[in-house]
């Protein structure tokens, strides 16, 4: 259900915990798992609570609990605008409202052609280069219409940038 | 005035992440130093006692005086955290020192893991920090590289080992039993103490956990002497700080500046206010803290006890500025989102409560406001402080409460008028 | 040792006791959702705040151990603020539909409600709705009164040893629920309704039925499975509507397993019996009791008139109570025949000699807790006597060790070292333990069998448990006596995992051939169950039993019942019995009558009927006085129960409660066993819910039958698709296949106890198995 080179890195997250706590690589097999698979269906949460060796439903008590994984597909690039105070202060509701002309999509929705979700989160601690947002591995600060454009731009050109 | 001269020393150098820069301004001169010299446990603990540190997580707790509840003589592992589970709107500087500074934060640790015969630990690193998790990933693997990590260090037989966790998405895996909890791989929720982790932390066993920019003080005061650090700051709040100065203001940034400093000074160092505005409100420790009025912030020392005396807290040295320009019923809804969004769920008046007030000041924001609304806040506030297992429904509260007593005439306003005393322009 | 107050009232307290535990022994009441003295401590709904002297914030009763000093109220306004907050926060999205909660009247949260809230709600936002789920047909929900306490996460994980339910999302959306909609299967989890302080999980059959208020309550004795549990029978009018555990905590505790929980709802069975009936040329009539009655007295007294007694037999369950096996071996034994047994399940008695005057556990379930090493030979607990084995989890979460000797892996609920023989070789793996203990083993070190040895040699006196499968295997004898030298090589004890609630009784009742009550030797010893079906017996009196389903050798049985000239059935249900009795009399089932059980322990135990026969149907104590009356049998001149009670007491006297596990052995003949060379072998038992009339019938707990095997076994005999034909030289059935590596191979897993496998006869036989032939070729073929 996995690739090789999967499995291989989540051996690697387990060999950094006890032999006998092998929970404790379960939020990093998840976050490798969705790298992979794009989202965490039903399926694969089984695989991976067999493969740690724990009851399937603690591995859902994670995946519902921490923010950062999608139990349901989303777009190529999610878009994940900070919408926290600091953002908020420097005009974080633009970026937001930007973003959504541009797509025509609300926030929580995925685009057509399935390239981008836009997304308003909470904090991201980068307060001090707000407004800012999140694209898969990246960070982009000070967002203003230009620079949001010209990333759009930058992701619909093909940007490795997934999620 | 020192200004960035301890955790963010080597900010400006070019690939000041990297072993040879660090090295080469004295970086693990106070491992060595600890570990060849050689500096017994006690007296490292005693020299962080003496320079007055205090954890930089936010709640300010002696540092010293926590790394000597680490019980001695045990069998097994004793296990040290540090905490890179950075998340408080406004705060933003531990992301500086693990991108600018990973040595420091690694060094400090092994000297930590060293003083309290820790031999295995981890940096728990929000999730969403991809960038900063590289940089330290590779900072470890130089250090394991260089014999500072890993069996037998520097030829001793102190042996220690160190890793990232990659959290996933929780605000709240910044409280430390929760932090734990995430790192055992299950939900951020935290535990009821007692058992303290001293005692009881991660695995059960005894552990010890601080906050990136607390670590990354340690080697300093090792080299320098905790009398050194101490003078730098005041009595009691020794030391630099690092104040990140969010929100309206013309140069936000991190400035690591001495204990003590006039908020005025600090405000100037981030450029100051936007032309023409007024200082309307500051949060001067991140949302968690209760809002001060400008004019009196003005008055304030950047130390814990000034801050302290204000009504609100040092925290993490987060400073959100507003100006005039600012809607506090809207922001103050926008805070209140955060905490409902980020409760975990388990105590019933922060699961129930964080909802309760986002609603109604979602309600008073867009018009709906009722006179009995205020009193409703306070009344619900009140029914959530200090009722829970760990602090983070009274940082929700904290806002409402302090802004509702601050700018009550902007509330009613809301109220009467069904909308904004201060429109505020989408950007 | 702290000295507290509470409340102005002083006590001194052992160090670690928490504020709760302490105004507990105080009988001060702190209010409570969360904390339950048998799950850990959450801490989580917060509405034991209390006020304690000199700390800021109120704290958690539940949570907070004492100090010396320590000045506690429980009902200073401090504390009363924070109760009534957390008690407005709780309220705040819960539904409030008392009118229509199952859980209305038993409801901490409207009892707590009603003793500590505010009576006026500041909340006027929308309340939150929770989608319910669908977690099988025994729990229903209603997410909506969730209030997160997550006492029943907790059992899951603690208690039923297996985590089914979680607490999913965070904050406000933080919601009880399985894995995906996922059924739970855990054997204990109806007390997770027990333990649900509000609405949320309610009984699903239940559901609806009746106010708690009304139902009429009536302590009972689960009478399905050997630990006794107790219960509380709760009914209205004629009508059992809930079963409920009843704390004894030396037995049960405060748990009762599914089976006891639910087995009730088979008492609705379609096919109950509340009239006489009698065949009249083939065909079945409802009839008077004194029509019926002369049908049954002329039908025996032909029998015995025609063919001798010897040609009479009498099967009872070993769910009946003391009074009903007493009576039944009495009117047998009154008719001259010494063929009584309540065995169906056994095919192999060459041990019947040394077995102890009754299947005795030889010690306290409690101290089962206690046990560093146990052995379990061919024991599966989990399924047969949930609450033992309960105690034997604690003890292995304890530290202790528990290792089972099994025909194949079994899924216990907690870390057990397994030992499966080789398909059939249960014999052989029992000898080579043995081998090993003495020292004569081969150099083997580092096998399981060694590992295991060297524990139990290690141990002291370690615990050796027999379970029930083990009395149903073919060479049961041999293995039987292969354990008693176990014990003795081992230097361990032996003790008897009895299978139903009452076979203790049955044994000291005299419902064995070869054993009186008391356990007097019978003089003249008649044939065991199994033996009867070859035996040309021309009449049987059954009671509560179904052989078609009970017996090892289900068919057998009912071609030897058919055959039989005269069969009288004293029966709560009539679907089998129509198919060879001539008579059914109508028994009262579970609840509807009273009596005492011997569980394994050797505790005697009584039971109260809790409501009234259906029908015509009676108190099978009263059918077996008035057929031991009619047939002027001495001895039978009771009116009342108490005083058959009374008789049995006087007849078995004390019995001992720590009985030596084996008698002397007989020479043991060699039984080979019965294997061909390319069959597989015939595993089976009688799964959880299919071990008893009753249970059979109850709808919610069913389970179809299936076929297991090892993924490899089915690769090596091309078996795909999911449907497969499996035949012994008895007969031949069709089952869906499913594929299990704890099958070993060499085997297949058929069970016992439901109808559609009862054509292929006993345990351990040799089988093939193919493809099913799809119902399309078969017609044009």
């Amino acid at each position: 259900m996995l690739s090789e080179k999967s499995l291989a890195k989540i051996a690697r997250e387990r060999a950094k915990y006890p032999a006998d706590q092998a929970r404790s690589a379960l939020l990093a097999a998840l976050r490798i798992t969705q790298e992979e698979q794009g989202y965490l269906s039903d399926a694969v949460m089984e695989y991976v609570a067999d493969l740690l060796g724990i009851p399937a439903i603690q591995v859902y008590e994670a995946a519902t609990f921490y923010s950062m994984y999608d139990l349901k597909p989303v777009g190529r690039h999610k878009l994940c605008v900070c919408g926290s105070v600091s953002c908020f202060l420097n005009g974080s509701d633009a970026v937001l409202q930007h973003l959504s002309e541009r797509l025509g999509v609300d926030p929580g929705e995925t685009t057509a052609d399935g390239l981008f979700t836009l997304q308003e989160v909470e904090c991201l601690g980068a307060c001090k280069d707000a407004p800012m947002l999140q694209v898969g591995d990246h960070y982009y600060e000070n967002l203003t219409p230009e620079s949001l454009d010209a990333l759009l731009a930058k992701l619909r050109g093909g940007s490795d940038d997934v999620r | 005035m020192f200004v960035n001269g301890v955790t963010l020393q080597n900010r400006g150098l070019p690939d000041s992440h990297r072993l040879s820069v660090y090295a080469g301004t004295g970086g693990y001169g106070a491992l060595r130093k600890v570990l060849l010299d050689p500096m017994a446990p006690d007296q490292i603990i005693s020299e962080i006692k003496k320079s007055a540190l205090r954890g930089r997580g936010g709640a300010g707790f002696p540092t010293g005086l926590k790394w000597s509840f680490m019980p001695k003589g045990v069998t097994g592992t004793k296990y040290l955290l540090c905490n890179a589970d950075e998340g408080e709107p406004g705060t933003c500087k531990d992301r500086d020192i693990m991108r600018y500074e990973p040595h420091r934060l690694i060094e400090g640790m092994i000297i930590g893991a060293y003083a309290m015969g820790a031999s295995a630990g981890y940096i728990f690193i929000r999730g969403e920090f991809v960038e900063p998790i590289h940089i330290v990933e590779a900072a470890l693997e130089e250090a394991y590289a260089k014999g500072y990590l890993g069996q037998n260090i520097l030829g001793t037989d102190f042996s220690f080992d160190l890793y990232v966790y990659r959290g996933a998405g929780a605000y709240i895996c910044g409280e430390e039993t929760a932090l734990m909890e995430a790192l055992e791989g299950k939900k951020g929720q935290p535990r009821f103490k007692p058992p303290f982790p001293a005692s009881y932390g991660l695995y059960g066993r005894p552990t010890t956990i601080n906050n990136v920019e607390t670590f990354a003080s340690v080697p300093d005061i090792i080299t320098r002497g905790g009398d050194w650090f101490l003078k730098l700051g005041k009595p009691n709040n020794g030391g630099t700080k690092i104040f990140s100065v969010t929100g309206q203001v013309q140069k936000p940034g991190n400035y690591e500046v001495p204990m003590g400093l006039p908020f005025r000074d600090l405000l100037a160092m981030a450029g100051g206010l936007r032309p023409g505005r007024q200082l309307k409100a500051v949060i001067p420790g991140g949302t968690s803290t209760a809002m001060v009025a400008g004019a009196a912030m003005m008055e304030v020392t950047m130390d814990y006890d000034s801050i302290s005396k204000a009504g609100s807290a040092l925290g993490a040295g987060s400073v959100i500025i507003m100006d005039d320009s600012v809607c506090i019923v809207k922001t103050v809804e926008r805070i209140a989102r955060f905490y409902m969004h980020e409760s975990c769920g388990q105590c019933t008046p922060c699961r129930e409560g964080m909802g309760w007030l986002w609603r109604v000041m979602h309600r008073l924001e867009n018009g709906q406001g009722r006179e009995e609304d205020l009193q409703l806040l306070l009344d619900v506030g009140s029914r959530i402080e200090g009722r829970t297992i760990c602090a983070l429904a009274d940082g929700g509260v904290a806002p409402v409460v302090s802004s509702i007593r601050l700018f009550r005439e902007e509330y009613e306003y809301h109220i009467q008028h069904k909308r904004c005393l201060i429109s505020m322009g989408v950007a | 040792m702290p000295n507290i107050e509470i409340d102005g009232q002083a006590i001194e307290v052992a160090p670690g006791t928490t504020i709760m535990e302490a105004a507990e022994s105080l009988g001060i009441y702190i209010p409570f959702f969360c904390y339950h003295p048998k799950l850990s401590v959450a801490a989580n709904c917060r509405m034991c705040l209390v006020d304690v002297e000199k700390a800021p914030k109120p704290l958690p009763a539940c949570a907070t151990p004492v100090a010396d000093g320590m000045k506690i109220a429980t009902a200073s306004r401090k504390a009363k603020m924070a109760q009534q907050g957390v008690l407005e926060f709780l309220l705040i999205n819960h539904p409030l539909d008392c009118p229509i909660c199952d859980q209305g009247g038993e409801c901490p949260l409207q009892d707590i409600t009603m003793g500590f809230a505010n009576p006026h709600s500041h909340y006027t936002e929308e309340k939150r709705v929770v989608e319910d789920k669908d977690i099988g047909p025994l729990i229903a929900t209603e997410m909506t009164r969730c209030i997160q306490c997550t006492r029943c996460v907790r059992f899951g994980q603690e208690i039923g040893g297996i985590m089914e339910l979680g607490a999913t999302g965070r904050g406000e959306h933080m919601a009880i629920g399985t894995y995906v909609a996922k059924a739970v299967r855990s054997e204990l989890s109806g007390n997770m309704i027990d333990l649900c302080p509000v609405g949320a999980l309610t009984s699903k059959p239940f559901r609806y039925k009746a106010r708690s208020w009304e139902l009429k309550h009536t302590p009972g004795l689960c009478p399905h499975c050997s630990t006794g549990c107790n219960t509380d029978v709760q009914s209205l009018g004629r009508e059992v509507l809930r079963v409920l555990p009843r704390t004894n905590e030396a037995v049960n505790e405060e748990w009762i397993c599914d089976k006891g929980r639910y087995a009730y709802t088979g008492l609705q069975a379609e096919d109950r019996v509340t009239q006489p009936l009698l065949r009249v040329d083939g065909e079945w009539r409802e009839v008077s009791w004194a029509e019926a009655l002369d049908a049954a007295l002329s039908g025996l007294e032909q029998v015995i008139a025609r063919h001798g007694a010897g040609r009479l037999a009498g099967l009872i369950s070993a769910q009946s109570s003391n009074e009903e096996l007493l009576l039944f071996q009495a009117l047998l034994r009154g008719l001259g025949s010494p063929h009584v047994d309540h065995r169906l399940r056994q095919q192999d008695f060459r041990a019947d000699a040394a077995m102890p005057t009754y299947p005795a556990l030889n010690m306290a379930l409690e101290d089962l807790e206690r046990e560093p090493v146990v052995l379990l030979c061919h024991a599966f607990p989990r399924q047969q006597q949930p609450l033992t084995n309960h105690r034997l989890r604690k003890s292995v979460l304890q530290g202790g060790k528990v290792i089972a000797i099994d025909s194949l892996r079994r899924d216990f609920n907690y870390p057990v070292t397994q030992l499966v023989a080789d398909a059939g070789a249960d014999l052989a793996l029992y000898k080579s333990l043995c081998s090993q203990l003495s020292g004569h083993a081969e150099k083997a070190d580092a096998t399981p069998l060694a590992h295991v040895a060297s524990d139990l040699l290690a141990a002291d006196n370690p615990l050796i448990l027999i379970g029930s499968a083990l009395l149903h295997h073919p060479q049961a004898a041999a293995m039987i006596a292969q354990i008693e030298t176990l014990a003795e090589l081992a230097g361990g004890r032996v003790g008897w995992l009895a299978q139903e609630a009452n076979s203790a009784g049955a044994w000291l009742s005299g419902c064995v051939p070869h054993r009186l009550p008391g356990g007097h030797t019978a003089h003249a010893a008649g044939l065991p169950a199994d033996a009867l079906w070859d035996a040309d017996m021309r009449g049987f009196v059954l009671l509560g039993t179904e052989p078609g389903m009970d017996a090892i050798r289900g068919a057998a049985a009912l071609a030897a019942l058919q055959k039989a000239e005269f069969v009288l059935s004293i029966a709560q249900f009539a679907g089998e019995a129509k198919r060879y009795a001539d008579v059914i009399l109508p028994m009262a089932a579970f609840a509807e009558g009273s009596g005492s059980f011997v569980n394994n322990e050797g505790r005697l135990q009584s039971f109260q009927a809790a409501v009234k026969t259906p029908g015509e149907a009676r108190p099978a104590w009263k059918i077996l006085r008035v057929l031991g009356d009619g047939l002027k049998l001495s001895g039978f001149q009771f009116n009342a129960l108490s005083e058959v009670t009374a008789a049995w007491q006087h007849t078995i006297r004390e019995y001992a409660l720590d009985v030596p596990p084996f008698h002397a052995f007989p020479a043991l003949e060699q039984v080979p066993m019965p294997m061909s060379a390319d069959g597989l072998c015939r595993l089976g038992d009688w799964s959880i819910y299919q071990g008893d009339p009753l249970v059979r019938r109850a709808a919610p707990l069913a389970q179809p039958a299936v076929a297991k095997m090892h993924p490899d076994q089915a690769k090596v005999l091309a078996l795909r698709g999911d449907s497969v034909e499996i035949s012994s030289h008895s007969g031949k059935v069709s089952l869906p296949l499913v594929l299990d590596v704890r099958i070993p191979m060499g085997a297949v897993w058929v069970p016992m106890g439901y109808s559609e496998t009862a054509a292929l006869g006993a345990t351990c036989a040799p089988c093939a198995v193919t493809m099913a032939t799809p119902p399309a070729a078969a017609a044009s073929a």
